[in-house]
């Protein structure tokens, strides 16, 4: 075996006083951490309750996906149209799709409330009809939504696969009259923090909240359409939130999970305005909360180094900003870029605390980099495959976490991660942090494949070519245009 | 032609195979394409990837640069990780877009050899064709780099030396079935030379070509072997010493290959026919199935007769007891030597009859979904190349006579 050249960290990060912002680091080759409790596009789509996933791909892209969906035993909601060189040849790929499905379709002893028809790159470089694919799927099958999906991971010049993802997923979800008192929750994998202050807001405004990962039917899903705002809490959702906007005349309001008192204030604040909500939660009571809890996380860890990544929150500068103004002794960031909303945590960070290490995530020197900092308590699991330690918060993607009882929540979190040690590769390892249990708890619900359903709220739910895509059928083949 | 899949998965593509075969030899693999393909190859495919570090990343392709074809990024970017991390070799494979623009990796390979006075190869891969071809051709573009063997021969009294050709996690798993092989035959009074390529060195198996003799444990060690035989006439046998029959054949046939080095082409562990495509035949019954990579199969269906696992065999079509043993393996393009026997069937509906048609099945557990209401009918073998990491845990070592245990025990449990 090879006796691999280990960079030391300074060859690999940058100082928080140096660094550029937003991209820290050159665009180059990349890597992949082990890390794999962030959702792909296989495990967002099993939100959909009663849904099925149908990928028409060449077999490297497609086996990333199906192994996925055996992982988090829902490959009854899963299925694939394999294709080859031949069919590239032949120029028959807008056939074989539509007689692909079919026959996936007919095959099944109950049809899926929705079909997630996902294709690739190489159809959207050949330039394929995928309106006619998509107009004659639902033609031949009226009794089920279809929605246009996309894994273009090369295309990636003007959406993100994220945002378009997001965006896709609600796109069966119809103008209904609008019920004044419900409200959407749009763009999380994880159900919100019910203790959260969020609710008391909703509450008071006696407005009920609707959010896909505590659905148990397709009915709630297309119920959606009654709700008169989407809340929405990560940058990337804005593409699905502003869709609903135009779509069905739903308010977007998008409260970014933030670390800092005052904005979070402000967020919510904005919330209440627009459910026409004034009375607010008791702030300084929550406020207090979060500072005691914080006081004694800081006496239980104390000068321990922290760690924390991108993939944990979605706001890192602004989580390792508050902790370090409370006292913790946070040493390295992990984050391949920043979202340019976290340009003011950057800036006092940079001036304040300016060795503070900025690590990559994705950069090759990260494959070699000594993964033993194990003194270090990691927040999140990139942080913790690259410090070794056996001390960790595994959090992803904010983890439903919000506001001031989200930050008391960490600060929870952060100490029982101190307390007990665990195996990090039992934890990081699993792909999609929280998705099985979630296709678990569908499947007990009996709304896995085929889930409840009114015949009335299904149907002729092709996306494409409807009024709410023929305008945009240029921009869902994302790069399409340029091309 | 393999279009729908409803309940099944799909093997391991040829870029990955790629990846698996260098995976520990010091070089700079790289897939050129976006991102996607890197996690799925290192979290279903790459069970070394935890524990053990490597050079292997994805380019990162982007739709822009793919339209205007600038491979200059791809060079600048190979060549600068290539001078920090200091690789032995450089590898660039890709997956289906480049293929569709019709990108050459062996000029990309030149450029970068050029500025970096590194071996470079480029495999064309098209992340359509299974494993068996990229990882096949990875170590064959290895053999190019081995030196000409300074041919001394071996004197009477050494011990035969067999290299041991296509060994990668796809379908050895990490569970010792590797060393059980070395083991083997070390007892058998052979000198394992080298491993393509686990647990061994490059400069190791670059200086294997005066090796006695190859033995070709899976599909992706075949290219290699013919290879070596065009350059420096070493003679290759065809097996998996998986079985004790299959073992027995394997030293046997190893021993007559090396005495008559460069004379004898290669030898395969089931050329008596004895595994006759089903196609061939015209038969439709079939007492057990075997779903696969072709060597392995190959090799346990010679445990299986030997055994007489078959002997209460009633024949149900006339044929002789040779059809007993169906082997399936759905890979497309292999090459004739190792396809022969097997049957190549790729669509779903007709794996589904081939497994209906069968009393009994050794297969993947996953091909156990074509036939929900027949699971006693499946006996589970977990294929990392086909299931990836979800069944590692419960593949067994069956070098040698384990695998005659093994059968036994699981035949018994079949309900008859």
């Amino acid at each position: 075996m090879y006796d691999m050249r280990h960079l030391n960290d300074n060859e690999i990060s940058v100082r928080a006083g140096d660094a550029a912002f937003p991209v820290p680091f050159r665009e180059g080759l990349l890597y992949s951490s082990p890390a794999r409790g962030t959702w792909t596009i296989a495990h967002t789509s099993m939100l959909i309750p009663g849904s099925h996933q149908i990928f028409v791909c060449p077999s490297c892209c497609l086996r990333g996906v199906v192994l996925s969906a055996e992982e988090m035993g829902a490959m009854d909601r899963f299925s694939m149209l394999e294709f080859t060189d031949d069919h590239i040849l032949r120029g028959d790929l807008e056939d074989m799709i539509i007689e692909g499905v079919s026959g996936i379709l007919n095959e099944m002893p109950k049809k899926p409330t929705c079909v997630l028809l996902y294709t690739s790159c190489v159809q959207h470089f050949l330039n394929i009809d995928l309106n006619l694919v998509y107009r004659e799927c639902a033609k031949a099958h009226p009794e089920v939504d279809f929605i246009d999906c996309y894994m273009l991971p090369t295309m990636r010049k003007h959406f993100s696969p994220e945002k378009m993802q997001w965006r896709q997923l609600y796109r069966a979800v119809k103008k209904l009259p609008e019920d004044v008192h419900l409200a959407n929750i749009i763009g999380s994998f994880y159900e919100i923090q019910p203790e959260s202050e969020l609710f008391e807001i909703f509450r008071e405004a006696g407005v009920r909240v609707s959010q896909l990962p505590t659905m148990v039917s397709y009915d709630e899903y297309k119920h959606m359409g009654a709700a008169a705002m989407n809340v929405f809490f990560h940058p990337v959702v804005d593409f699905a939130a502003k869709d609903m906007e135009k779509r069905l005349g739903q308010k977007a309001v998008y409260m970014p999970v933030s670390f800092n008192y005052e904005e979070i204030r402000r967020s919510e604040m904005n919330l209440a305005e627009a459910l026409r909500e004034i009375r607010l939660p008791d702030y300084d009571a929550l406020e207090k909360e979060a500072e005691e809890a914080l006081a004694g996380a800081l006496a239980v860890i104390g000068q321990t180094p922290i760690a924390l990544d991108f993939s944990a929150v979605t706001r890192p500068l602004s989580l390792a900003r508050m902790l370090l103004e409370h006292g913790f002794s946070v040493r390295r960031i992990y984050a391949d870029a920043f979202a340019p909303e976290e340009k003011g945590d950057f800036e006092v960070i940079r001036e304040r605390f300016p060795d503070v290490k900025i690590f990559p995530m994705t950069q090759p020197g990260m494959r070699v980099t000594r993964r033993n900092a194990e003194e270090f308590l990691a927040i999140g699991q990139k942080a913790t495959y690259f410090t070794g330690t056996r001390h960790f918060v595994n959090l992803v993607e904010n983890g439903g976490l919000y506001g001031f009882k989200g930050i008391t929540e960490i600060a929870h979190m952060m100490v029982e991660a101190f307390k007990t040690e665990k195996n990090p590769r039992d934890f990081i390892e699993i792909k999609a942090l929280g998705c099985a249990e979630n296709c678990a708890r569908l499947e007990d619900a009996g709304c896995g494949n085929g889930a409840k359903r009114t015949d009335a709220c299904c149907g002729n739910g092709v996306i494409l070519g409807d009024d709410s895509c023929g305008n945009d059928s240029a921009e869902t083949s994302g790069g399409g245009e340029t091309v | 032609m393999r279009i729908v899949k409803r309940v099944l998965s799909t093997y391991s593509a040829d870029n990955f195979g790629v990846c698996s075969a260098l995976y520990e030899l010091g070089g700079l693999v790289v897939m050129h394409d976006a991102s996607g393909c890197n996690s799925t190859y290192n979290t279903h495919d790459e069970p070394r990837w935890y524990d053990m570090d490597s050079m292997v990343f994805i380019s990162g392709l982007t739709e822009k640069d793919a339209i205007f074809g600038n491979d200059e990024i791809l060079v600048r970017n190979l060549c600068e990780t290539a001078e920090k991390l200091h690789p032995k070799f450089v590898c660039i494979c890709g997956g289906p877009l480049p293929h569709i623009i019709g990108t050459d990796f062996r000029a990309v390979a030149k450029a970068v050899s050029r500025r970096t006075n590194l071996p470079c190869f480029g495999i064309q891969t098209n992340g359509m064709d299974a494993y068996t071809s990229g990882a096949g051709e990875a170590f064959a573009c290895l053999v190019d780099l081995m030196e000409k063997s300074t041919g001394c021969e071996s004197s009477s009294d050494e011990k035969i030396k067999v290299n041991l050709l296509g060994a990668t996690p796809l379908d050895f798993s990490l569970n010792g079935s590797v060393q059980a092989i070395q083991e083997l035959l070390e007892d058998h009074g052979f000198a394992v030379r080298s491993t393509w390529a686990m647990g061994d060195t490059l400069e190791n198996l670059l200086s294997s070509g005066d090796a006695d003799v190859n033995l070709v444990i899976s599909a992706t060690g075949f290219a290699a072997a013919k290879r070596m035989r065009e350059r420096f006439g070493i003679p290759y046998v065809i097996g998996c010493p998986v079985g004790r029959a299959a073992a027995e054949k394997a030293v046997s046939q190893l021993m007559q290959a090396a005495g008559s080095k460069n004379s004898i082409g290669g030898s395969n562990l089931s050329d008596d026919g004895s595994t006759q495509s089903h196609e061939e035949n015209g038969c439709d019954k079939a007492r057990i199935l075997l779903i696969g990579e072709p060597v392995m199969m190959k090799s346990m269906a010679e445990t299986l007769k030997a055994n007489g696992l078959l002997k209460s065999d009633e024949d149900g079509c006339g044929k002789e007891k040779k059809l007993s043993v169906r082997i399936i393996s759905p890979m497309r393009g292999l090459p004739r030597e190792i396809a022969e026997g097997t049957d190549e069937i790729v669509l779903e509906d007709k794996l589904r009859e081939a497994c209906r048609m069968a009393d009994l099945v050794i297969a993947d557990p996953l091909y156990a979904r074509l036939l929900p209401e027949k699971p006693e009918k499946f006996i589970k073998l977990p294929h990392v190349a086909y299931s990836g990491r979800f069944y590692e845990k419960e593949i067994p070592v069956l070098v040698g006579e384990r695998l005659d245990a093994w059968l036994e025990e699981k035949l018994c449990e079949v309900p008859h």
